[in-house]
C-alpha cells in the first residue's frame, strides 16, 4: 500500500481496533521471542546494509559501473560487425528471405529498393582474441583483448526514445525507474558525499544537431527520489543551483538548512509522506556536495600525461573525452553508477563522413578510460559498457553512391562491448548472418544484458523488486536470462 | 489403436489417487458411524461405490500402462495383483455393507482392504522412485575440495546429469526401452537398441542424437513434458563420450575445451568459507574509527572495509583486527599504514582483496602476505621494487598485482612477468597514445561582420596553451604574433591562428574571414518571399551569422524559389563587393544557389547586370556546410541595386529525394 494512503488510514476507527488486536498479539509474540526486550538498537545486519533491501544476494564481481551510452544507434556494420558479403553484393536489393517481414521505420518503409551496402571502412582482426574492429576505432582495436564484444544484441524498439527508454528502464514506455536508480535502490551508496547515480552528456561532432535526451531517462520512476540520477554539466556550475547565493556563507547555509529541516520534520509528522524525509535528505546531500562536487570536477590537478592518454578533446570541458576523465574520478570516489551519454550516432545520411567524426570523439577516450581504470586496479570491480540503443540497417537509406550512404534504425542485431567487472576479456559473443541482419548464434536481448549486469553486482534480477500499484516491478520486467558464458 | 491404449495408460498415475482419497474419506465416515450409524449409512454407500469404480478404472489403466512395456515383470506383478485384489476388495465391501454386522464384520474387513490398497501404493511407488526410496536416506553430499587437475567426469558430472534427468525412467525396476542408467554396469549392458553411446561416431551416440530430435518425435529424450537436457549438459555428455565414456579415469580441467570447462564449472560451485557473524559493537567501533563497512553478501558474516578517515592509527588497526576473520576485502589506499598492521596481518585469514596503493608499503612487508588467500593486490604508487614483488611470485591464490608507478623499472617488467603466473599490471602499455595534435582554437564570439571594429578573443581551453596568429593570410608558425587577451580588427581580413603546447603537436590552422561592412541596409524591397518557417527578412542584414544548424533561427529559407531583393543607393556610396552567405544540407534538402546576380539601376531607369557569380559544385556534398559567395561589382552612377540569388529549384539527381523542390538558405547579404 502507498505509505501516504496508509498514513491517512491510520486515523480510521476500524484500523485502530484492528491494530489493537494485532498489536497486543504482536507484543505477546515479541516478548516471547525477545524476552529481555533488546530489539531496539540496530543489529549488525542493519549497520552493514547499504540499501533498503538485503543485497547482494551473492558474491559480487562488480561494485561500480560506467555506462558509455552511444545515443542514436552506432552503425555496427561500420565499426565492429564485419560483413564482406555486403561489399560483394553492394547495390543489390535486400532479399526478402533475410528481411522476413521485419518492420521498418517510416523513414525507409517507403523506399522502392533497399540497396545493400558494406562499409567503406577497412576491417582488421586485432589482438590475440582476433576481434574484428574497423579502422574507425584504432584505439579500441589496440585494447581488443580487454573487451568482450557482444555482436548479437537485439531490442524490441525501433525508434530512439522507446529504444533508449527500454535500455534504461526495461520498458519502452516511460515511467519506470532508470537502471542507475535501481542500482542505487538495491545496493545503496558507497560515498555519502556524492549521489550514487551521476549522468553526464556530450554532443557528437558527427551529427551535432541530433536527437536530444530527456532527464526522465535517469529518473527514479516510482522509486524514492533519492535514487534519481543527478546530471553533472561541464563548466563552472557542474550541478545547477548548488552554490550558495552571493553573500550567503556556508555557516549561514547550514543554519538555514537546520531550520528548514525542523519545519519539514513537522510537516512529515503531520502528513507522513516519506517524500518529505527524502527531501530533507536531498538538502543535506546538496550541502555536502557543495564541497565534494567542486573537488571531483576540478580536473586541473590531473597531470598532462592523463590528458595525453585520453586525447586532445579531453582538454575541452564538456566533450566525451573530458567526461571520461570525470567518470574515472567519480569511480575513484566509489560512485555506484556513472552514465555518459554521447549523442549524434544517428547516421541516416552521410554516414561515412559523420561516423568518422563520431568514432574519433569516443574511440581514444573510451579505450583510455578502460586502460586507466585497469592500471589503477579499478577495472576488476568496475564494469564498463559501451553501446547504443539499436543498430543500423545493412541497406542504404536514400541513394547509394560510390562514397556515400545512410543507414536506418535496425533493432534485430547490433554490437556492444563491455570490459571489466567480471566480464570475460578478449572474447566475442554471438554472431549475425552474412548480411549482418539476423542473429544466427547466441542472441542477447536487452533484458538479458540487464540481468547479466545485475548478476555481476551480486543481484538476482528476479529478486530485486519494488511493489508499486499492486505489482512487483523489476528492471528486467518478466524476462531476462543471465548470459553465463561471458562471465569470468 | 495401440497408440490410444498407450496414451490412456499414461493416465494411470493421475486416476489412481481418486479411489485412495475416496476410500480414506469413507474410512472417516465409518469411524464416525461407530457412534451412530444411521446418519452416515447412505454416505458410506456412496463412498464405497465411488471408490470401487475409481479403483476399477485405475486398475484397467494400470494394466494398459503395463502392456505398453518398459517395466520389469518381477517388479510390476505385486503391484498389479494387489491393485486388482484391492479393487475386488472394495467391491466386496460395497456388497457386504448393510448385509453383515457393521461393528464386528464390516469394519475389520474395511481395515483389511485399506491395508491392501496401502501396499499397492507402496509397490507402485517403488516402480517410479526405485527400490529403497523410503528406507534409504539421501547420501550426504561430501564437501570435498575439488582438485582442478583431477576431475572425475563420470562420477562428479555425468552421473549427476543422469540422476537428474534420466534415471527416473531408466533404472533397475523401470527399465524403459530396456535401458538403465543408474549404475556403470547397467550402462554397459545397454538397452534394446544397444549401447547409449557410440565411440566411433560420437555424434551418432543415441543419448546425444535422441536429445536433439524434434520434441514431438517419440524417440526424443527426455520425453516431451519432462525436464530437458540443457546445452551445458549436452556439452558435457558429448565430451564424456568423446573421451571414451570412461567411468573411473580423471581428467585435468585444463585439458578440456573451453565450453566444456564452463559447463563443468556449474558442477563445482565455489563455496565461501565460514566465519562467526559480526557483532554490532565491532561494526560500530570500525565506523567510529573512520572505516566504511558494508556486507559482502547479505546475511553472511563477511564484510568489505574501506578506510575513509584522516589517519590510520594503531587503535584503528586494532578495531580492524576485531573483524579480521570476517574481512574479505580491505581498502587502505592513500594512508600511512602503522607497523602494527604488518605485525598482525596474518590474522586476516579470509582476505581476498587488498588495496595498498598510495601507501608506505615496502618490499619487506610483502612476504608477510604470502600466507593470505589474496586474489588481488594493489601496490600502485608505493615504493615496492621488482625484488619485493618477486617474493610473491609463487603465491597460490593471487591473480593480479597492480604495480603501476612503483620503483619497478620499465626494463624489469617483462622479466618479472615471466617469473610468475600472476598477472602484473604496470600501467597503460607503451605506444597506446603517441604525441597527438591539439584542437584548433575557438573564438569566444561568432561575430565576423562589423561596421567599425571587432574585438576577437579565444577560449582558454587548454591548460598552458600558447596561441599564435596572423592577419595577412599567411600560415601561423612558432614565430607568429603571440595572442594576448584580444585582437582588434578594423578592416576586412582573414585571421589565422594555431595552438601550441609542450608535449603536443600544434593544432590545425583556425581560419576566419572578417568583413567590414560599408553599407547598412535599412530600406529594401523584397520581391520574393521566404517560407513561413524560416522567415524574417531583417535577419539578412543584422550581421548575425547562422550556424550549420538550419533551424537555429538565423536563416531565411526559400522553397523552390529565388531570393530577389532591391535597395536604394545613396549618392556617392562606394561598394565594391556583394557577399551572400548560404548553407547546404543534404538531410535538410538545402542546396547552394546556382548563381548570384547583382543588377544596378542606371540613369535610364533600367536594371543592368553589374556582377555575377556562377557556382559549379565540384563534389557531391556529404555534410552540412556554409559558404560565402562574393560578387565583385562595377558601379557607375547606379542609384539602386537588385540582388538575385538563384535557387537550383529541383533537387539534383544524386540527391536521395531527387526532383523534389530544393531549399535555398541565406543568413546574410553584405555590401562592402
Amino acid at each position: 500500500m502507498d505509505p501516504l494512503h496508509q498514513h491517512f488510514l491510520n486515523q480510521n476507527r476500524r484500523h485502530f481496533l484492528q491494530k489493537m488486536g494485532l498489536g497486543i498479539g504482536g507484543l505477546a509474540l515479541g516478548s516471547l521471542l525477545d524476552p529481555l526486550g533488546f530489539g531496539k538498537s540496530p543489529s549488525a545486519a542493519d549497520l552493514l546494509q547499504t540499501g533498503p533491501v538485503p543485497l547482494p544476494h551473492f558474491a559480487p564481481k562488480a561494485k561500480r559501473i560506467i555506462y558509455l551510452f552511444q545515443s542514436g544507434g552506432p552503425s555496427q556494420l561500420d565499426l565492429f560487425d564485419y560483413k564482406p558479403t555486403l561489399n560483394k553484393m553492394r547495390g543489390q536489393d535486400l532479399p526478402e528471405s533475410i528481411r522476413r517481414g521485419q518492420r521498418l521505420t517510416g523513414m525507409t518503409s517507403g523506399q522502392e529498393s533497399f540497396p545493400l551496402t558494406g562499409s567503406v571502412y577497412d576491417f582488421k582482426q586485432h589482438g590475440e582474441s582476433r576481434a574484428w574492429v574497423s579502422e574507425l576505432m584504432p584505439y579500441t582495436a589496440k585494447i581488443a583483448d580487454e573487451l568482450c564484444f557482444v555482436k548479437s544484441m537485439h531490442t524490441e524498439a525501433i525508434n530512439h526514445d522507446p529504444a533508449i527508454t527500454f535500455f534504461q528502464t526495461g520498458s519502452q514506455q516511460s515511467g519506470r525507474p532508470s537502471f542507475g536508480s535501481w542500482m542505487s535502490y538495491g545496493l545503496g551508496s558507497l560515498n555519502d558525499n556524492l549521489p550514487s547515480f551521476i549522468v553526464m552528456l556530450s554532443r557528437g561532432t558527427g551529427r551535432p544537431n541530433g536527437q536530444p535526451l530527456y532527464s526522465r531517462l535517469w529518473g527514479n520512476g516510482f522509486l524514492s527520489s533519492l535514487h534519481q540520477g543527478v546530471q553533472f554539466r561541464a563548466g563552472k556550475d557542474p550541478v545547477l543551483y548548488l552554490k550558495n547565493p552571493e553573500g550567503i556563507t556556508r555557516a549561514e547555509r547550514r543554519q538555514m538548512l537546520d531550520y528548514l529541516a525542523a519545519l519539514n520534520h513537522e510537516q512529515e509528522q503531520f502528513f507522513g509522506d516519506p517524500e518529505v524525509a527524502n527531501r530533507i535528505a536531498q538538502y543535506e546531500m546538496a550541502y555536502r556536495m557543495q564541497t565534494s562536487v567542486s573537488d571531483v570536477m576540478n580536473i586541473e590537478d590531473e597531470p598532462d600525461h592523463v590528458f595525453q592518454l585520453y586525447g586532445p578533446d579531453a582538454l575541452t570541458p564538456g566533450t566525451f573525452a573530458a567526461n571520461c576523465i570525470l567518470a574515472r574520478r567519480l569511480i575513484e570516489r566509489d560512485v555506484r553508477f556513472v552514465q555518459l551519454y554521447h549523442m549524434g550516432w544517428d547516421q541516416h545520411d552521410n554516414l561515412p563522413t559523420q561516423i568518422a567524426k563520431q568514432a574519433k570523439d569516443v574511440d581514444q577516450p573510451s579505450a583510455a578510460l578502460i586502460m586507466d581504470l585497469k592500471q589503477r586496479g579499478l577495472l576488476e570491480d568496475t564494469l564498463v559498457v559501451w553501446g547504443g540503443e539499436f543498430g543500423r540497417t545493412n541497406y542504404s537509406q536514400g541513394v547509394l553512391t560510390d562514397t556515400n550512404y545512410g543507414r536506418d534504425h535496425h533493432p534485430r542485431s547490433f554490437t556492444i562491448f563491455m570490459a571489466g567487472g567480471g566480464i570475460k576479456p578478449g572474447m566475442t559473443y554471438g554472431e549475425t548472418d552474412d548480411f549482418g541482419y539476423n542473429i544466427i548464434k547466441d542472441p542477447m536481448h536487452v533484458h538479458d544484458l540487464q540481468a547479466t549486469i545485475l548478476n555481476q553486482f551480486g543481484i538476482d534480477h528476479t529478486k530485486m523488486t519494488y511493489k508499486y500499484q499492486g505489482r512487483r516491478f523489476r528492471l528486467t520486467d518478466v524476462a531476462g536470462e543471465v548470459i553465463h558464458s561471458i562471465l569470468t | 489403436m495401440t497408440f490410444w491404449l498407450d496414451f490412456l495408460g499414461k493416465f494411470h498415475p493421475v486416476v489412481l489417487h481418486l479411489p485412495i482419497g475416496a476410500l480414506v474419506f469413507t474410512g472417516v465416515l465409518v469411524l464416525l458411524a461407530l457412534q451412530d450409524k444411521a446418519p452416515f449409512e447412505r454416505a458410506i454407500r456412496v463412498g464405497l461405490i465411488f471408490s470401487f469404480f475409481g479403483a476399477l478404472l485405475s486398475s484397467m489403466l494400470g494394466y494398459l500402462l503395463y502392456q505398453s512395456g518398459g517395466y520389469e515383470a518381477d517388479a510390476v506383478l505385486p503391484h498389479l495383483i494387489l491393485g486388482w485384489a484391492s479393487t475386488a476388495g472394495i467391491g466386496g465391501l460395497w456388497y457386504l455393507f448393510g448385509r453383515v454386522a457393521f461393528r464386528n464384520r464390516f469394519v475389520p474387513l474395511f481395515v483389511l482392504v485399506f491395508l491392501a490398497i496401502g501396499f499397492t501404493g507402496h509397490y507402485g511407488g517403488m516402480l517410479t522412485h526405485g527400490e529403497g526410496y523410503l528406507t534409504l536416506t539421501e547420501p550426504e553430499e561430501q564437501a570435498v575440495m575439488v582438485k582442478r587437475d583431477s576431475i572425475q567426469l563420470y562420477s562428479q558430472v555425468v552421473a549427476k546429469i543422469f540422476d537428474k534427468k534420466c534415471v527416473s525412467c531408466h533404472n533397475f525396476s523401470k527399465r524403459k526401452g530396456g535401458l538403465a542408467l543408474h549404475l556403470p554396469e547397467a550402462i554397459l549392458e545397454g538397452g534394446e537398441r544397444g549401447l547409449p553411446y557410440d565411440l566411433s561416431i560420437i555424434a551418432e551416440s543415441r543419448i546425444l542424437a535422441y536429445a536433439q530430435l524434434p520434441l514431438e518425435d517419440d524417440l526424443h529424450m527426455p520425453p516431451q513434458g519432462r525436464p530437458q537436457l540443457s546445452p551445458t549438459e549436452l556439452n558435457l555428455l558429448t565430451h564424456w563420450i568423446a573421451t571414451g565414456a570412461k567411468f573411473d579415469t580423471t581428467l585435468a580441467y585444463q585439458s578440456m575445451p573451453e565450453p566444456v570447462q564452463e559447463a563443468v564449472n556449474v558442477f563445482f560451485p565455489q563455496r565461501l568459507p565460514t566465519a562467526d557473524p559480526l557483532s554490532a559493537k565491532a561494526i560500530k567501533a570500525l565506523q567510529e574509527k573512520g572505516f566504511r563497512v558494508s556486507s559482502y553478501i547479505a546475511d553472511s558474516p563477511f564484510v568489505q572495509v574501506k578506510f575513509e578517515g584522516e589517519q590510520l592509527d594503531r587503535s584503528a588497526v586494532n578495531s580492524l583486527l576485531d573483524v579480521a576473520e570476517q574481512l574479505v576485502e580491505l581498502d587502505l589506499a592513500q594512508t600511512n599504514i602503522p607497523s602494527l598492521f604488518w605485525e598482525k596481518v596474518d590474522a586476516f585469514v579470509h582476505l581476498q582483496k587488498l588495496r595498498l596503493d598510495h601507501t608506505n608499503t615496502e618490499d619487506i612487508h610483502l612476504e608477510k602476505l604470502a600466507v593470505l588467500p589474496l586474489q588481488s593486490l594493489n601496490l600502485a604508487h608505493t615504493l615496492v621494487s621488482a625484488q619485493g614483488i618477486s617474493t610473491l611470485a609463487k603465491h597460490p591464490n593471487l591473480e593480479r598485482i597492480y604495480a603501476w608507478n612503483t620503483t619497478v623499472d620499465a626494463n624489469e617488467e617483462n622479466t618479472l612477468q615471466e617469473k610468475t603466473a600472476i598477472k602484473l599490471v604496470f600501467g597503460v602499455f607503451e605506444g597506446f597514445a603517441s604525441p597527438q595534435q591539439l584542437k584548433p582554437p575557438l573564438m569566444t564570439t561568432e561575430k565576423t561582420l562589423f561596421e567599425t571594429e571587432q574585438r576577437v578573443a579565444f577560449y582558454d581551453q587548454v591548460k598552458g596553451q600558447i596561441i599564435r596568429y596572423t592577419l595577412d593570410g599567411s600560415e601561423p608558425d612558432s614565430t607568429s604574433t603571440l595572442f594576448d587577451r584580444e585582437i582588434i580588427i578594423d578592416k576586412s581580413l582573414t585571421l589565422k591562428a594555431r595552438i601550441f603546447k609542450e608535449g603536443w603537436l600544434p593544432s590545425d590552422v583556425f581560419e576566419e574571414d572578417f568583413f567590414k561592412v560599408n553599407k547598412t541596409i535599412t530600406d529594401y524591397t523584397m520581391e520574393t518571399q521566404p517560407s513561413n518557417r524560416y522567415s524574417g527578412v531583417h535577419k539578412l542584414f543584422d550581421f548575425e551569422e547562422g550556424t550549420t544548424n538550419f533551424a537555429d533561427g538565423k536563416w531565411l529559407g526559400f522553397s523552390g524559389n529565388d531570393l530577389v531583393f532591391s535597395t536604394q543607393l545613396a549618392p556617392g556610396e562606394s561598394i565594391k563587393n556583394v557577399t551572400v552567405s548560404c548553407m547546404e544540407s543534404i538531410g535538410g534538402w538545402i542546396i547552394y544557389p546556382k548563381r548570384v546576380r547583382v543588377m544596378g539601376l542606371n540613369q535610364q531607369g533600367a536594371y543592368e547586370e553589374v556582377g555575377r557569380y556562377n557556382y559549379r559544385p565540384k563534389n557531391i556534398p556529404t555534410e552540412n556546410t556554409k559558404k560565402s559567395f562574393t560578387v565583385p561589382v562595377a558601379l557607375q552612377n547606379h542609384t539602386a541595386l537588385k540582388v538575385i540569388v538563384e535557387n537550383v529549384q529541383k533537387l539534383p539527381d544524386w540527391h536521395p529525394a531527387a526532383g523534389e523542390d530544393s531549399w535555398l538558405f541565406v543568413d546574410e547579404i553584405l555590401f562592402w
